[in-house]
């Protein structure tokens, strides 16, 4: 079969990023422009800023990745693009510039869900054994679904309340970590021990899950130690969260594992990177005797290249989109 | 020569095709706030089959992502085609357009104000106003409030204007973000 390249870009949010990946699943060239420094200044992403400066990089951002690949646009044979979800300014950007590219060039455009692309971030340098179980972290969605082939996907569980990446930045917040929120309290939690006792968050057999009782919980026990004149011991509260949390995260899906029978497991979004939850969810998979596959950190993160793996299928399957294709804010897997 | 001139600025979307300077092709869509929908197939239908030599685009301001969107599909026309690319303000386009030195148009919160000399350059900076800042500013109707294009007047105008390179084109916002007034307050 003939190799497909595939150029894609995401800019659903704060990072501009264009790459080419071949076949799905290798990644021929990757640019990822970040702007985490400028919004670091204002303690979060400023969607306004972020779109701007998507608008003023963009061209260049692919410039970069064409020179990394030593390819022309002409020589690729799709143009994905996220469209949802995201802020919607950045969206539109990534999916306007896609548009010309598609017209210029002649190539199919190629509309993709930015959620699915975190899970085809496992996709790169590996193969996805199916049926599979995808565990999906991130700042907006804490979910558990069942793969039982490309693009067919079914919910076993999700949040019921705020996702877990969503409790990391609350709770940086709380404990004055500067933005990003979810990498300093992993770096804080490494100094301290899981001293304080915090409620689990939901003991139940079902797959879903619940971080705002968590989060409420260390915002009282801040509020009142500080009334009282008491110390938070911040390396302790960091560290006794993220227990709390990442073990409610193994917990489900170690039951899932065994009430499925699943011999994969997936691990995708933002808190994929995470290095405790890494850690856990490898010792659940190896007691189930399941495979586990976690992006590599790059693709941890926003970054296009997953976007390029989550289109593939859809190129096969010439599932393509038209020069009306408008950006959405929201969306779910399945 | 193929000239596209592509302007989003607001609610209305203007593509306009002129070939040595004159208009043979031209698309208009009035009040679609949610353009993304509409602004490339708009463009494709005016330049599907030509070859194109010049983008001109209006840069601002106006609706920030209207601008927005305006502008990153014309640097990359222009980026991708390697063609040079023009900008002009929508203040600068009523200017030529309406022959007036006094030019101002609503976003429904304030007005853009821009006042030029008699030959079209403009005098000090532009500004956003509130409605009523302008109703003072234009008690005497000195305001050409009509926002008009005449591509053609506009081609000529821009005729000795020096193309920019399309990595650097970027939108001319004038009203400012909550953020950045919150940094001034500080």
């Amino acid at each position: 079969m003939k190799d497909v390249y595939i150029l894609a870009i995401e800019t659903s949010c704060d990072e501009t990023s264009i790459a080419i990946v071949k076949n799905g699943s290798e990644v021929i060239a990757i640019t990822i422009l970040t702007q985490m420094d400028t919004h670091a200044k204002f303690g979060g992403v400023v969607p306004e800023i972020a779109s701007r400066m998507h608008t003023e990089n963009i061209t260049m951002v692919l410039e970069d990745t064409l020179n990394k690949a030593h390819m022309s646009v002409a020589d690729v044979d799709a143009i994905a693009v996220t469209y949802k979800p995201g802020l919607l300014g950045s969206l539109l950007v990534g999916i306007e510039f896609a548009k010309v590219l598609s017209f210029i060039y002649n190539k199919p455009l190629i509309k993709v869900n930015h959620l699915i692309g975190h899970i085809y971030a496992n996709a790169i340098n590996n193969k996805l054994e199916f049926p599979l179980l995808a565990l999906v972290v991130s700042g907006g969605h804490t979910e558990l679904v069942i793969m039982k082939d490309d693009y067919d996907f079914e919910l076993l569980g999700s949040t019921l309340d705020d996702a877990i990446g969503e409790a990391y930045d609350k709770v940086a917040r709380i404990l004055n970590i500067p933005y990003p929120g979810g990498p300093g309290i992993e770096k804080l939690a490494l100094q301290g021990k899981p001293t304080y006792d915090l409620p689990k968050p939901v003991m139940d057999h079902t797959y879903n899950f619940s971080y705002s009782g968590l989060k409420s919980y260390i915002i009282n026990l801040v509020h009142n130690e500080t009334q009282r004149g008491n110390e938070i011991r911040q390396a302790d509260l960091a560290c006794s969260f993220q227990a709390t949390a990442v073990d409610e995260l193994a917990r489900k899906v170690d039951l899932a594992l065994k009430n499925t029978g699943i011999k994969h497991i997936i691990v995708a979004g933002g808190v994929s990177a995470n290095k405790y939850l890494r850690g856990e969810i490898q010792r659940i998979a190896e007691e189930n005797n399941a495979k586990l596959s976690i992006p590599e950190f790059i693709y941890c993160t926003d970054n296009a290249a997953m976007i390029g793996a989550a289109a593939y299928p859809l190129y096969l399957k010439h599932d393509f989109a038209d020069y009306s294709l408008n950006a959405e804010s929201s969306a779910n897997i399945c | 020569m193929n000239t596209l001139f592509i302007d989003t600025h607001l609610w209305d979307i203007i593509i306009v095709l002129l070939h040595d300077g004159l208009v043979v092709k031209k698309e208009e869509i009035k009040n679609k706030k949610n353009n993304s929908e509409y602004i490339f197939p708009s463009i494709v239908k005016v330049i599907d089959d030509i070859n194109l030599d010049e983008v001109i685009v209006v840069n601002g301001p106006g609706s920030f992502t209207g601008v927005r969107l305006g502008v990153t599909i014309a640097k990359t026309l222009a980026y991708t085609l390697n063609i040079p690319i023009k900008t002009i303000t929508a203040l600068e386009v009523m200017a030529i357009s309406n022959e007036k030195k006094h030019v101002a148009f609503s976003d429904n919160n304030g007005y853009y104000v821009g006042i030029f000399d008699n030959n079209k350059t403009l005098i000090g900076d532009y500004s956003y106003a509130s409605d009523e800042v302008f109703a003072k500013l234009n008690k005497d109707n000195t305001y050409s409030l009509d926002y008009n294009v005449d591509a053609e007047k506009i081609y000529e105008f821009l005729k000795t204007r020096e193309p920019e390179i399309a990595h650097q084109v970027k939108p001319v916002y004038i009203k400012k973000i909550g953020v950045e007034l919150d940094k001034k307050s500080n």
